[in-house]
C-alpha cells in the first residue's frame, strides 16, 4: 500500500466532515485549491526525479561501456604479453639447436677435414 | 571469523554506497570482482565472452536500479556479487530459452515480473536520454551523475555560471516536455 496515494475511508469521512461543517464555501475552495496545487507539485517532483534517473542511467551506460572497453583491452594485453614471449623463446631455442645441428653436419661431412 | 565477516559486510556496504553515488571506482571494483563469475558461468553454458560482457552490463544496470529505488537494502543477506550473479543467471536462462537446443544447468531465484518492469523502465529512460545533444549531456552528466558543483562545471567547461544554469534549465524543460508527451502517448496506446 502506498500511504501517499491510498485514501482510508474513515480519514476521507473526517476530512469531509471538517470541510463541510467548519468551512464556508470560499474557505473550502481555497482549501481544495491548495490540495490540488500540492498534488501538482508532487507530480512535478516525481517527473523531475524520473528525469534525473534517466540522465544518471544514460551516463552510467556510457561509463560502463568505457570500463568494459578498458577491461577488455587490459585482459587481451595480459594474455598477449604472457603468451608471446614464451612462443618467441621456443622459436629462438629451436632455431639455435637447428643451426648447431646443421653446422655439425657440415663439419663432419666435409671431405676437406 | 566474526571479524572477517564484519569486514566483508563493511566492504559490501561501501561498494553498494559507492554504486549509489555513481562512483566510477566502485563500478570498476564491481566489474573486476564479479565479471569473472559471470564470464565463467556463461562460458559453461553455451555462451562466449561477448555474451558475458553484454549480460554483465545488463545485470549491473538492473542492480543499479534496485539500489536507486531503495529496494536493494530491503533484501538483507544478499551480497552484491551474489545478487548480480542471480540477475545474470536469470537473464541468461531467459536468453537460452529463446534458442532451441540450448539449456542451462540451473534456474536462479529471481522475480520475472520485477525484472520485466525494470527492463521497461531502463528502456524508457535511456530513450529519453538519447534525445539530448552532446553538449547538453556534458552539462547534465557532470551535475547529476558525477555530482559536481555548478561553479566547478562552469570552470571546467569555461562558461559563465549563469549560462550554465540556463543550459541546465533548458535541458530539463525539454526533457520534461518529452517525458509528459511520451507518457500521454503510452496512456493512449493502452487498451
Amino acid at each position: 500500500m502506498n500511504p501517499a496515494t491510498d485514501i482510508q475511508p474513515d480519514l476521507l469521512d473526517r476530512i469531509d466532515d471538517y470541510v463541510m461543517d467548519r468551512m464556508d464555501l470560499v474557505d473550502r475552495q481555497i482549501f481544495e485549491q491548495e490540495i490540488e496545487e500540492n498534488l501538482k507539485l508532487r507530480e512535478t517532483v516525481e517527473i523531475h526525479r524520473e528525469l534525473i534517473r534517466g540522465i544518471e542511467l544514460g551516463a552510467l551506460i556510457e561509463t560502463l561501456s568505457d570500463i568494459n572497453d578498458s577491461h577488455r583491452r587490459r585482459t587481451k594485453h595480459t594474455t598477449n604479453s604472457d603468451a608471446q614471449p614464451v612462443r618467441y623463446w621456443y622459436a629462438v631455442v629451436f632455431g639455435f639447436l637447428a643451426l648447431i645441428a646443421i653446422c655439425a653436419w657440415i663439419y663432419f661431412k666435409s671431405p676437406a677435414i | 571469523m566474526l571479524e572477517s565477516n564484519s569486514k566483508q559486510k563493511y566492504l559490501n556496504e561501501s561498494l553498494v554506497n559507492g554504486i549509489a553515488k555513481n562512483d566510477k571506482e566502485a563500478l570498476e571494483n564491481i566489474y573486476a570482482r564479479f565479471f569473472p563469475l559471470v564470464l565463467n558461468y556463461v562460458l559453461k553454458n553455451n555462451g562466449d565472452e561477448s555474451d558475458a560482457r553484454e549480460l554483465f552490463r545488463s545485470a549491473l544496470l538492473a542492480f543499479w536500479m534496485e539500489i536507486k529505488d531503495g529496494k536493494y537494502f530491503q533484501l538483507n543477506g544478499n551480497e552484491p556479487g551474489e545478487y548480480i550473479f542471480q540477475i545474470a543467471k536469470y537473464k541468461w536462462s531467459q536468453n537460452l530459452r529463446s534458442v532451441p537446443g540450448k539449456s542451462i544447468d540451473s534456474l536462479p531465484n529471481y522475480n520475472p515480473e520485477k525484472e520485466r518492469a525494470v527492463e521497461e523502465k531502463i528502456r524508457y529512460l535511456t530513450a529519453l536520454y538519447r534525445t539530448l545533444g552532446k553538449n547538453d549531456k556534458e552539462v547534465l552528466n557532470r551535475f547529476y551523475f558525477e555530482r559536481k558543483s555548478m561553479p566547478r562545471i562552469a570552470e571546467e567547461l569555461n562558461i559563465s555560471p549563469s549560462s550554465l544554469k540556463r543550459i541546465r534549465r533548458q535541458c530539463m524543460r525539454k526533457l520534461s516536455t518529452l517525458y509528459v508527451e511520451r507518457k500521454e502517448l503510452q496512456q493512449i496506446k493502452k487498451p
